[in-house]
């Protein structure tokens, strides 16, 4: 029973979603309308849960003196100064709220993104190697892509020749050529992959094949 | 001060306008009539119906208004109070109008009434001030009802995809229930990255080191944070054999609270129940690179023997995967996003792709019905690749050549891209 | 050990350091490298608003956070002063909720600057949670969704939305996105109201929006920082002002710097013999 309620409402609320997908009536709209709120509804009840394990992480790190722990008092600090700022003054334009965001998160936020380039230089540097037919075609698609991305670079390097200049203006075609063409055809084979894998895992968790996340193991059988 | 002033004369005056209105009882000279209303066609939701009068040729002129457009209104036949509909130009003669819910089945009286407000300066004024520029619209000039607008049930133009769906699903069901018996006969290809998920638990209960394990950014609602999800239950399943610590960092509170319950009972069905520590699973936050700091935070000082990231995945994917490199964790990685894929195969170890990540489930519990499913996934994406053979051939046919062969070939094409 | 393997064990610091300097050393001294062609789907998009009617409605939605507003708001900001250039009415809103303060600082810059007029000229209607479901109001209603802008104002009064009720009355809907926002632009006002939508969007996710591009679902793209920079070009901006054309002589020296170091990885790889070992 305690299986199988669950199961119960897992194929029915599957059904249902994939059953209203075809029905454009109001009435179906509405009930799933009224699904997705019941779903934020939820959502914003484990955000509760959430923040009840984020202050617990950091409260049981500070008490029992864990490595770093004044980290975590400032994770805390930071966590109250928020919600003070942001239900006690607002966050309309120019308030305290706005400032912080303006003024913190979003130079951490643009920080932590461009580590991007430092490691996607890096990685490269590492791994970008022509060790096979197929990887020297990668890298010389990768070269021709990145040079038709950043055409002025070539004037650097060829100056304002005559290969300079024909670089110059016929690399961005070459470059939206791949990416419009190979590219494309590619990421078309993984979609066409994952959009049946998905509706495989949808099928084996709605039929009850798949419950090993509701602790009955995978199919009733057990794990090797 | 003024402006209050001007405001509140204009307020009375639209009150007295109102209250004329009403005075009129039925619908008088210069007010729109022959009001006329039929289902919507082209709204399959059930909801509109298009309206359609004569507008009147002078608006009933009001002392101190001026005419602003015409108004339509609705109510249920039933009794309930009048709700606004669209505001239209003097001169229009038709308008669809929506929000004629259908649910109890009510049936509709709609009208049409001409609104004014307040001209000149003060009109301008009260419109800048979000002020309400009509009249209230008590009686209307003319009405029609009862109206009910029908809606669709099925969505036609949806045929081809339902065709299609129902055709996949059945495939797979069928070859579940044809080869369940046999499932252990049936040839997985090897994947290296699930091959190695024993490794990197060894290697990590060597080291007396925990495993870290990301199950993405998307969030529940994400058929890959589910097969994530899966996966941590038989990975949490083994380590929990060997007693070696996992730490889920969640960036979503609902993703957290169901990845407890899976290693919960992961612990539990491993005999180690006493060794579940729930607060190994926990929320860092929802911003998507204040959690990559805290994952790499992490990673930087825990030192990991083991890393995971399977899920959907964004940004942040190379910098997790650099980081973790970085330290020395052997990387396993499994996403659908095929932008980040390129960045996982470059800083992981192993790297599951697109939909190896949806088998991982399969391939690590060797369940028949399971292994069956794959099977099944297998067939259904030979008949796709067929039909779209079949496609490019009827398309080019159809281009090069006329006749009724090439109708038939360019309707199968027209059928799929409808 | 050899000067070849001691270049592929390089400590990756001196990479960092590299990329930094050839970031930071362009945009310091202002560096302006000559453009390239732009791409045709910048192309379509510059066009599509150059050929609209003054007073012709453009709705954008602001989908995008802080992490990604080096490459989205040179987008943005260019976009929005043609469209008020070109004397076009803009509607503003956001399903990010980060990205509505973005939206309100882009609009209030050009418009500043052009002297567009809140309330006649533009409105920032601010941020909804629901996503799909934002959008399939919109195209019913977009007063029934917002009744009011960001900032508390009914927009029923609002001389901008004078004849604007749903998708019907916006020429454009121009999302800037860094996530998966467009495909719900696409699938729902796109598809269901057949409103006209063009995307700007982070670099990284151009393949992703390369098939809809091809099948006519969107009728442009603006390809990350490249696209802002291509843009500003058509629009004849100052390249040593222009924040995007500015980021993009950063970013080209960034790109040339990768390439050398892939070239001289690969010949170091080759020189010190390490491919025999494999």
């Amino acid at each position: 029973m305690k299986l199988q309620v669950p199961l119960l409402i897992t194929f029915l609320a599957g059904v249902f979603m994939a059953v209203q997908f075809f029905v454009p009536h109001e009435l179906g709209q509405t009930a799933f309308g009224e699904l997705l709120n019941w779903g934020r509804i939820v959502a914003a009840f484990a955000l509760v849960l959430g923040i009840q394990s984020l202050l617990r992480t950091h409260v049981e790190k500070i008490r029992r003196r864990r490595r770093d722990w004044p980290y975590s008092t400032v994770a805390i600090a930071s966590f109250v100064m928020m919600v003070v700022i942001g239900i006690g003054f607002g966050s309309d334009r120019g308030s305290g709220f706005d400032w912080v965001f303006t003024h913190v998160q979003v130079p951490l936020d643009a920080t932590m993104f461009s580590l991007l380039a430092f490691f996607i230089a890096s990685a490269a540097f590492r791994t970008f190697r022509a060790r096979s037919t197929e990887a020297t075609l990668l890298l010389v698609a990768a070269v021709v892509v990145m040079l038709g991305r950043v055409p002025g670079s070539l004037i650097v390097v060829f100056g304002h020749s005559g290969a300079g200049e024909w670089l110059h203006t016929n690399m961005p075609d070459v470059s939206e050529w791949i990416m419009n063409f190979p590219s494309v055809a590619g990421k078309r084979g993984i979609i066409f992959g994952v959009a049946l894998g998905s509706i495989a895992t949808a099928l084996r968790i709605m039929l009850g094949i798949e419950r090993s996340h509701l602790g009955g193991g995978s199919g009733g059988g057990g794990d090797e | 001060m003024n402006t209050l002033r001007l405001q509140a004369i204009g307020l009375c005056m639209l009150l007295a306008a109102s209250v004329c209105v009403a005075q009129t009882g039925v619908a008088p000279a210069g007010m729109p009539s022959g009001v006329q209303a039929e289902d919507d066609p082209e709204e399959p939701r059930g909801t509109q119906a298009i309206v359609t009068w004569q507008a009147p040729e002078e608006p009933m002129p009001l002392p101190g208004l001026v005419a602003v457009g015409q108004r339509v209104i609705f109510r249920r036949v039933d009794g309930g109070e009048w709700q606004l509909g669209p505001l239209v130009p003097l001169d229009a003669t038709s308008t669809p109008v929506g929000d004629l819910k259908p649910w109890p089945w009510p049936k509709w009286e709609i009208a049409v009434s001409v609104e004014y407000g307040p001209g000149g300066a003060l009109g301008e004024m009260a419109r800048e001030a979000g002020w309400p520029a009509g009249v209230d619209p008590i009686l209307p000039s003319a009405t029609v009802g009862p109206v009910r607008p029908v809606g669709a049930w099925y969505k036609s133009e949806y045929t081809n995809i339902l065709a299609l769906a129902v055709l996949i699903c059945l495939i797979v069901i069928a070859t579940i229930y044809a080869i369940r018996g046999r499932a252990e006969q049936v040839y997985i290809r090897p994947i290296a990255g699930l091959e190695a998920v024993n490794d990197a638990i060894g290697r990590a209960t060597e080291m007396g080191k925990p495993i870290v394990y990301v199950s993405g950014l998307s969030g529940i609602g994400d058929i890959s944070t589910i097969a994530s999800m899966l996966i941590l239950g038989h990975l949490s399943r083994r380590s929990a054999a060997y007693e070696t610590e996992i730490l889920v960092p969640c960036n979503d509170p609902l993703v957290m609270a169901t990845e407890r319950e899976i290693v919960r009972q992961a612990y539990t069905e491993a005999g180690k129940p006493d060794a579940y520590s729930p607060d190994n699973i926990f929320f860092v936050t929802d911003s998507q690179f204040g959690y990559v700091a805290a994952v790499d935070g992490i990673m930087v000082r825990e030192k990991p023997a083991a890393a995971f990231y399977m899920g959907y995945f964004y940004a942040e994917a190379l910098i997790l995967a650099e980081t973790g490199n970085q330290t020395g964790a052997i990387q396993i990685a499994g996403t659908d996003a095929d932008t980040q894929l390129p960045f996982f195969i470059t800083a992981c170890d192993y790297t599951l792709m697109g939909e190896e990540l949806y088998a991982a489930s399969a391939y690590l519990s060797r369940q028949p019905l399971l292994v069956a499913q794959l099977r099944g996934q297998d067939i259904a994406k030979s008949i796709i690749a067929a039909v779209m053979v079949a496609g490019v051939l009827a398309a080019t046919y159809a281009a090069i050549v006329t006749g009724a062969a090439a109708d038939v070939a360019r309707a199968f094409v027209e059928w799929f891209a409808a | 050990m050899t000067t070849w393997d001691r270049l592929l064990d390089l400590d990756r610091r001196w990479i960092f350091l590299g990329i930094a300097l050839a970031v930071v050393i362009p945009i310091v001294t202002k560096y302006a490298l000559p453009q390239g062609k732009p791409a045709p789907p910048t192309v379509a998009v510059y066009d599509y608003i150059d050929d609209l009617k003054p007073g012709d409605v453009v709705m954008i939605a602001f989908d995008y956070s802080p992490s990604s507003m080096p490459e989205l708001q040179p987008q943005a900001l260019a976009v929005v002063r043609h469209l008020f250039e070109r004397d076009l009415r803009v509607l503003s809103v956001s399903l990010n909720p980060q990205g509505t303060a973005l939206g309100r600082e882009v609009l209030a810059t050009i418009g500043d600057e052009l002297g567009a007029v809140d309330g006649v000229d533009y409105v920032h209607l601010g941020f909804k949670p629901g996503g799909s479901q934002v959008i399939l109001g919109m195209g019913e209603s977009i007063e029934v969704v917002y009744p009011t802008t960001a900032d508390g104002r009914k927009i029923s009064g609002l001389p901008i939305m004078a004849g604007v009720r749903n998708y019907d009355d916006v020429a454009l809907l121009i999302d800037f996105a860094a996530g998966n926002l467009p495909f719900a632009w696409i699938a729902y006002a796109g598809e269901r109201y057949k409103q006209d939508i063009a995307c700007g969007i982070t670099a990284v996710m151009a393949t992703d929006l390369y098939p809809y591009l091809q099948s006519d679902q969107i009728i442009g793209l603006i390809n990350g920082l490249k696209g802002a920079a291509e843009y500003e070009y058509l629009m004849g901006l100052d390249p040593t002002e222009a924040p995007g054309m500015l980021g993009m002589s950063a970013q080209s020296i960034a790109h040339l710097l990768i390439i050398v170091l892939v070239i001289a990885g690969n010949i170091a790889y080759f020189a010190s013999g390490r491919h025999r070992r494999r």
